[in-house]
């Protein structure tokens, strides 16, 4: 395999997986919408660009597959099958059926595949929808006639992909034996609609010197004529896009074959095309970008140290050359940070997937609403969110809904639950909520069933909030049955789990008979967090901001000393104890009493505490620095950040260093309760 | 003999009997590292403390963006220093694979090249000091320079966490 060709299949692979995402897309709307036409429109240009494509590139199984896919589209298209659940299933399996085969083309490109059951399944789902031969017998000339047309239609085409199929024909005698004349009317409509696109492909072939501009004014042609919205005019452009491709790949195989031996100055042809897509986007990548945000990181932490000592220089011309350099680096970091953002769109889509399956395999009705696609997360960020994501929707649609429809008409609701998915950024986070309309979480069946299991002692005086969240506790789980949906009991605590691995937090709020929306709030991005240095006898560390919750200098009066608990803090009527951050890090303090200094509030599992330190020196943005294992196997001590002087500084873990003090806290607080009952 | 034939083995492969070797001092004494091992050497950094870590464990650096560890070899192997201020010091980068990690030594001297040949095994006797991270001793003139394994200077715990690539001196 030459590296043009190899190349030529990887493009086609990676843009695969895309289409394919809009195909899922697709199926998944056709069955929640009435108007089934543009949509079928479309999902026939997706399907007929996978299948040209993967042929022209030489993926024969692929255009195999997606040929008969193509097919039963046809029939869909023309009015000779129905879109119902069973279809749209079959067309999901067949979806999935071939993320897998590009998948595995990704791993192996000389991999081959028997698509023979999946196609008799298409096969014998049509036959069952699809009454039996009706008026073929009387229409067969008309038939005739009109597959003659097709097959003048498809002989041109096959001219502009190069690449003849003789199982291509295999259409036309479908269309003999089943289909009737409206629909030969229909599809003869259609077969001059892709006439009328082979046409274009060939004059843009005879012109390539214009086919930019072409393209362009097509493009507008598509848009204006289909007055469609935005989306579907996007879908132009991306079909256009491939057509585009796949006539490069016709001019050079042509060229090849023309004089086989002599690579007719090939380069020159790829540069052309690569030419063309410059102007919109260029794959980059992740590597380089991540290397890219490293080295801004450094210049950030570089300008930082300018900055700070910026009066020590006399020259005026330097000091303000240093400003200047400053918004030009802000400007770079905010670029090179952007690089890694993508929108959110593509995880929120996967999930109508998942509320799709999941509401059929419990026989709910769910109607999934989305907001927010268009949110943009850092790629590094989204590729963990998509697991929580998965165990909050299935759990919605599984515990958080009523269990029947009934059920819900019985409670004034309406039959179609709905499960709303949300997402916009908050300052410097990422906010995703996660709401059903359903039953809500029953703070007393919680509290019941965490006694049962010696989570809680019967006499804790628990918070509401504080019970609802135990539900993030591993093997805590209140459905009675284990389904193969949910209620293994493990869903929750990796959810939780997951989150703060990325820095984030899940909270939940509940009304009982209302519905239940559980808030993810995450970073932005893990390269770079919200920091709020500390001091500590000259010492130096950063909290998460994000942990954070305010930061106040107690008053005197506040700050109660209890016999084993140490110092409590009272704030607006809220008790929580206060942990000595020196006292966690071996380190003294200058100031003895938690007066004198300051203290941050941090707020875990609705369990709120104070972290006394001494000084808090400033709040800034840090770059995330790795340590070494010899220093991360210590508690706490997640991270580094390289601060303002150019010295290095522990990033702290505030719930993982005071993981022990609050469990005795909590501890010595039920054994008090406990003793006064 | 199981030390000395270990590392005859190895550079056998690499098809050499000579071997390069950083040169430096603790205190009074000479010691060597494989020149392999060694990434950089830079003049003492300022490092901030890591709390809950042996005393030999001077901190964190920043080297050039990197967060490094730096440890002070005289304090983990009981070496007086050479003066009482630290002037003279520098600091070895060390490249442990996977981590790197900075070695503060009170003055890198020189660049050896060893015929192993003529590396003899650590004596057994003649030391109070735990010898395990001693790979050999080398016979430079009249005074001695021990071979040094860093990885074995390290923790055993933070030995395990870093799966160090160096062969351990049996």
């Amino acid at each position: 395999m030459d590296e043009l060709e190899k190349e030529l299949k990887l493009s086609f692979l990676e843009e695969s997986i895309q289409l394919l995402d809009d195909t899922e897309q697709a199926f998944l709307d056709l069955e929640r919408s009435d108007d089934n036409t543009s949509l079928l429109d479309r999902i026939f240009r997706l399907a007929h660009n996978i299948k040209g494509t993967s042929r022209a590139v030489g993926f024969g199984d692929v255009a195999e597959f997606t040929h008969e896919l193509e097919n039963m589209l046809l029939m869909l298209k023309v009015g000779q099958l129905t879109v119902d659940t069973e279809i749209v299933t079959l067309l999901l399996k067949c979806n999935d059926y071939l993320r897998g085969l590009i998948e595995a083309l990704q791993e192996d490109m000389e991999a081959t595949f028997d698509s023979s059951r999946i196609i008799a399944q298409i096969h014998s789902t049509v036959n069952q929808n699809v009454g039996l031969a009706k008026s073929a017998e009387k229409n067969e000339e008309t038939a005739n006639a009109t597959s003659e047309s097709t097959t003048d239609s498809e002989v041109k085409k096959v001219d502009v992909f190069a690449a003849a199929d003789p199982s291509e024909s295999s259409l036309e005698s479908n269309l003999n034996s089943d289909f009737d004349l409206g629909a030969i009317n229909k599809l003869k409509e259609f077969d001059n609609e892709r006439d009328e696109e082979a046409k274009k492909q060939q004059a843009i072939a005879e012109e390539v010197e214009k086919y930019t501009t072409q393209i362009d004014e097509e493009d507008l042609d598509n848009i204006s004529t289909s007055g469609d919205n935005a989306s579907n005019s996007k879908v132009e452009e991306v079909s256009l896009d491939h057509q585009q491709k796949v006539l490069n790949q016709v001019m050079k195989e042509a060229v090849q074959s023309d004089d086989d031996h002599s690579h007719d100055d090939p380069s020159d042809k790829s540069g052309t095309s690569k030419k063309k897509q410059i102007d919109e986007t260029i794959r980059v990548k992740l590597r380089e970008v991540e290397l890219l945000n490293n080295f801004v990181g450094e210049l950030v932490i570089l300008q930082t140290v300018l900055n700070q000592h910026k009066s020590l220089v006399e020259s005026e011309l330097i000091q303000k050359t240093i400003g200047q350099l400053d918004k030009l680096s802000k400007e770079i970091q905010a670029i090179s940070m952007g690089l890694r953002m993508v929108p959110i769109k593509q995880t929120f889509q996967k999930m109508q997937r998942i509320v799709r399956d999941t509401s059929n395999a419990l026989g709910k009705k769910v109607n999934l609403v989305i907001n927010g696609e268009t949110t943009e997360v850092d790629k590094t960020v989204l590729e963990h969110l998509g697991d929580p994501l998965v165990h909050i929707i299935r759990n919605a649609v599984d515990h958080g809904l009523e269990s029947t429809p009934q059920e819900r008409v019985v409670s004034g609701k309406p039959e179609t639950g709905t499960i709303e998915l949300n997402a916009y950024h908050e300052g410097n986070t990422l906010v995703i909520e996660i709401s059903d309309d359903g039953l809500g979480i029953d703070a007393e069946v919680i509290k019941k069933k965490a006694i049962e299991k010696g989570i809680i002692s019967e006499g804790s005086t628990l918070s509401e909030e504080e019970i609802i969240n135990l539900i993030f506790l591993p093997s805590f789980s209140t459905k009675a049955k284990v389904s193969e949906i949910s209620g293994r009991g493990v869903g929750m605590d990796v959810v939780k789990t997951n989150i703060q691995g990325l820095s984030g937090e899940v909270r939940v709020r509940t009304k009982k008979g209302e519905g239940s929306t559980f808030r993810v709030v995450l970073p932005l991005t893990l390269a770079i967090i919200e920091g709020m240095i500390v001091e500590l006898s000259g010492n130096k560390f950063v909290f998460p901001m994000t942990q954070v919750q305010e930061i106040l200098q107690p008053k005197r009066e506040s700050i109660t000393r209890v016999t084993g608990l140490g110092d409590m803090l009272t704030l607006r009527g809220e008790v929580m104890p206060v942990f000595k951050l020196g006292d966690a890090l071996g380190v003294e303090h200058q100031f003895e009493n938690v007066w004198e200094g300051i203290v941050a509030i941090v707020r875990n599992n609705g369990q709120s505490y104070a972290v006394f330190v001494d000084e808090i020196s400033r709040l800034q943005q840090v770059v995330i620095k790795k340590l070494g294992e010899e220093i991360k196997r210590k508690k706490g001590m997640i991270d580094s950040a390289i601060l303002g002087d150019g010295l290095p500084s522990i990033i702290i873990d505030l719930n993982e260093l005071f993981s022990t003090d609050l469990l005795s806290v909590k501890n010595t607080q039920i054994k008090n309760q406990v003793g006064a009952a | 003999m199981a030390d000395y034939s270990k590392v005859q083995e190895e550079d056998m492969v690499n098809d050499e009997m000579l071997k390069r070797y950083l040169e430096f001092s603790l205190g009074e004494e000479t010691y060597a590292v494989p020149l392999l091992k060694v990434r950089e050497v830079i003049a003492r950094p300022e490092t901030t403390p890591v709390p809950f870590t042996p005393k030999h464990f001077l901190g964190i650096m920043n080297l050039r963006g990197q967060v490094i560890s730096v440890i002070d070899l005289r304090s983990k192997l009981n070496i007086n220093r050479k003066k009482e201020n630290d002037e003279d010091s520098a600091v070895i980068i060390v490249d442990l694979d996977p981590i790197f990690l900075g070695v503060v030594v009170d003055s890198v001297n020189n660049v050896l090249t060893l015929n192993l040949s003529e590396v003899n095994e650590t004596p057994k006797i003649d030391s109070t000091k735990n010898t395990e991270y001693i790979e050999g001793v080398y016979r430079k003139d009249e005074h001695l320079i021990l071979l040094l394994n860093i990885a074995q200077v390290l923790d055993i715990e933070d030995r395990k966490a870093i799966q160090s690539s160096i062969k351990k001196a049996a």
